[in-house]
């Protein structure tokens, strides 16, 4: 992974309910920390012995289980029209409670939970309490219960999907995280990513369908795209009655996370930056080319 | 690969090396964004879960990745307001399933009698006398004030030696009564020849009809072909009761992976099939001959649930038979009434019974229950309830159209994969 996967990527922010107090998550150059805590390991350690636990630093914990997890690209948002609703009664299950995000727009909220996924706190209630419990729950929540098999989650799912309702911002950073980690590894010719790349491939393509459909306000269109390595020209073209996309992997990192899909009524094929430019290229409806130059403001 | 809206791969272009595994994702993808409920009230089915079960059952992918990749796209469908939780209904990481185990001798004794209590009424139809288990199917009546159900009643049960065991219900109902078996230990003496239920003793007699049981090979078959005709057949919630565009979402994968050709006679069979059950045209050619004869003398064959203990009368018949590739029947009675007739069944292991048993959602091959009579009418079973475990699982299979009147035999034929069993039960002499 370069230095600077992150570039592209502006700051986000969310708020969770930590003890008693709002405290603020932020996600900045490539990095989450949780900025009310200023000995993180020092409040592990204390909640290890017995103290208070807290939430900003299970939040830390969970992104770092999933920040090179695949599934989290199964699970996230494809587009702003793929809405991804995380269930209210899950974070309630798990204890942990909503606070407001305020990430730019400010609509999300975060919110998150202890532990990897409850189970332990579900394993100790009274089995009427946990068939009570289980006959309230979303049927998202209960797809977890599902995916937890009889008595754990070993891939931590529900982490995963707790971390996509953080809001403000940040499960797009996520993605973008595992996204960089594996176009990297791809890049390097990686063995496991050359081994995973129907996951990349797939992830890929939700994306730039998504993007696509916007683009022409066509919910129906036929697309078909290619999952061309780093290097190789990107193009869209006409095919069959649909579009011929031919991306890199790296489109979801450099163009997708950014939210640079649909630029001023064209997709963008690839985005680069030049100090604090940034160069799109993409094609309008009729498929011919336009270049766009950005300031970061403008992108904001 | 071009995937069209419904997630279905076009054939326009032409494929390289078949990537089951990206199919399968794609699939995925394309039921996202589609958005929540592409299909209504289809059981367990879906464009991946289809596409799953097709692609596992001619080892195009293996079962655990097919099984990760659906649950995964399952729960995302979830997150997206799909009104199912079927990311619940996977079995990734649990481990191989069991294989089938014999069923031991047991005597199946006949009662119909029923036995007034404080609370309503239970009907003891059968009973299953094993040398470590009795059970016994019943039907029972609430009415107690207010209705305490069936979880409430444990009556002790007594034999002619003596012996008093415990029972428990297993089952299901509601407000028009219930259904099930009541079961415990110790069992029964299996030479009894009574029980007494709640102080009330109740005559047993014997089976007195010879049943016949035989295995037969199947004509060999593809496994594609198998997996497509199994499709309508399952006695689980399939896409027999689904969006005919299940057929079609299972034909294309199958193509699609070089499994069938396109013009395989099986895949004429299965439209034909399809467009019968939509009620379109019940004497397709191309419908196969047991198909034509279930689909032709009924409009609809299969109209749902019925009571068969209601006005119905018990042949008992106590035959359990060899291995049917890999799995165990036994089947304890037929029950028929004017409108059904059904058998209740044990089967091992539990899978065996299908997705709406105890089977896995995606892979498993479960067994199709068909059945023929001696004039040459052929029926098509459907799991009505179940209830048992990995290793063991027993159901009522409810059969359509109803019995011809005029028949003498019944041939009772649960169907593997490579073979299956024909157990034929005299009827006729029942009925004089």
């Amino acid at each position: 992974m370069t230095a600077e996967w992150f570039a592209g990527l502006s700051p986000a922010h969310a708020a969770v309910e930590c003890g008693d107090a709002i405290h603020h998550l932020e996600w900045r150059d490539g990095s989450l920390t949780a900025a009310d805590h200023e000995d993180a390991e020092g409040d592990r350690t204390l909640a290890a012995l017995g103290g208070d636990r807290h939430t900003c630093l299970a939040v830390l914990d969970a992104w770092a289980r999933h920040e090179h997890d695949l599934r989290v690209l199964v699970l996230a948002s494809r587009g702003p029209s793929d809405a991804v609703r995380v269930p209210d009664e899950m974070r309630m299950a798990a204890g942990g409670r909503a606070a407001g995000g305020r990430a730019a727009g400010g609509r999300a909220t975060g919110w998150f939970s202890y532990g990897a996924a409850g189970t332990a706190m579900a394993a100790s209630m009274p089995r009427q309490a946990r068939l009570t419990a289980g006959m309230s729950q979303s049927f998202a929540a209960q797809a977890v219960a599902g995916a937890r098999g009889r008595s754990s989650d070993p891939d931590d799912v529900a982490g995963a999907m707790q971390l996509l309702g953080l809001g403000g911002g940040l499960p797009r950073r996520l993605c973008a995280h595992v996204a960089a980690h594996w176009g990297a590894r791809l890049a390097e010719g990686d063995d496991e990513a050359s081994r995973r790349r129907a996951e990349l491939h797939a992830a890929l393509h939700g994306r730039v369908v998504c993007a696509v459909r916007e683009w022409l306000d066509d919910a129906a269109v036929p697309v078909h795209v290619d999952m061309i390595e780093p290097g190789d020209d990107a193009t869209v073209r006409r095919e069959h009655g649909g579009l011929h996309v031919s991306v890199p992997f790296r489109w979801i990192l450099d163009v997708w996370a950014p939210g640079l899909g649909v630029v001023a009524g064209a997709f963008t094929l690839r985005a680069t930056r030049d100090g604090a430019q940034i160069d799109v290229h993409g094609v309008s409806p009729d498929l011919s080319d336009r270049h766009m130059e950005l300031s970061p403001s403008a992108v904001e | 690969m071009l995937l069209d809206r419904s997630g279905r791969a076009c054939n326009a272009r032409p494929m390289a090396a078949f990537d089951a595994e990206l199919y399968l994702r794609l699939a995925g993808e394309a039921m996202i964004l589609e958005g929540p409920n592409p299909r209504q009230n289809v059981g367990w089915s879906s464009p991946t879960t289809d596409a799953a079960s097709a692609l596992v059952a001619v080892d195009a992918l293996p079962l655990e990745t097919a099984e990760t990749i659906t649950r995964d796209y399952e729960i995302a469908m979830s997150l997206r307001g799909d009104q199912r939780s079927r990311g619940a209904m996977f079995r990734v990481g649990r481990g191989p399933q069991p294989s089938g185990t014999p069923f031991p001798p047991a005597r199946v004794a006949v009662s119909g009698q029923t036995v007034e209590t404080s609370w309503g009424s239970i009907t003891v139809h059968h009973v299953l006398l094993g040398d470590t288990s009795t059970a016994m199917h019943i039907t029972a009546t609430d009415r107690s004030p207010g209705g305490f159900g069936m979880r409430n009643i444990a009556p002790v049960v007594r034999d002619d030696r003596g012996t008093a065991m415990p029972t428990f219900f297993s089952g299901g109902g509601g407000s028009n009564g219930y259904r099930g078996e009541l079961s415990g230990a110790p069992a029964l003496s299996p030479s009894t020849a009574w029980i007494e239920l709640d102080g009330t003793r109740i005559d047993l007699r014997d089976n007195p009809v010879q049943v016949e049981v035989r295995i037969e090979e199947l004509e060999p078959s593809t496994p594609a072909e198998r997996h497509l005709r199994q499709l309508l057949a399952s006695s689980g919630p399939g896409p027999r009761f689904a969006n005919p565009d299940s057929i079609e979402d299972v034909i294309s994968v199958l193509v699609a992976c070089g499994a069938i050709q396109p013009e395989d006679r099986a895949i004429k069979e299965v439209r034909a099939v399809g467009s019968a059950m939509q009620g379109r045209n019940a004497t397709d050619p191309d419908l196969p001959p047991r198909w034509r004869s279930v689909m032709s003398r009924s409009r609809n064959p299969f109209p749902g649930y019925h009571d068969s203990n209601d006005g119905g009368r018990t042949i008992v018949v106590g035959a359990a038979t060899p291995a049917i590739d890999g799995a165990y029947v036994r089947v304890d009675a037929l029950i028929v009434s004017a409108q059904a007739f059904a058998v209740e069944v044990a089967v091992s292991p539990g899978h065996a019974l299908g997705p709406g048993g105890w089977g896995p959602v995606v892979g498993g091959e479960s067994l199709s229950w068909w059945a023929e009579d001696d004039r040459g009418n052929h029926y098509l079973g459907t799991m009505t309830g179940s209830s048992g475990s990995d290793d063991y699982c027993r159901s009522t299979v409810q059969f359509g159209p109803p019995l011809d009147p005029a028949a003498e035999l019944l041939m009772l034929q649960p169907t593997g994969s490579a073979h299956r069993a024909v157990v034929t039960i005299p009827i006729g002499e029942e009925r004089a």
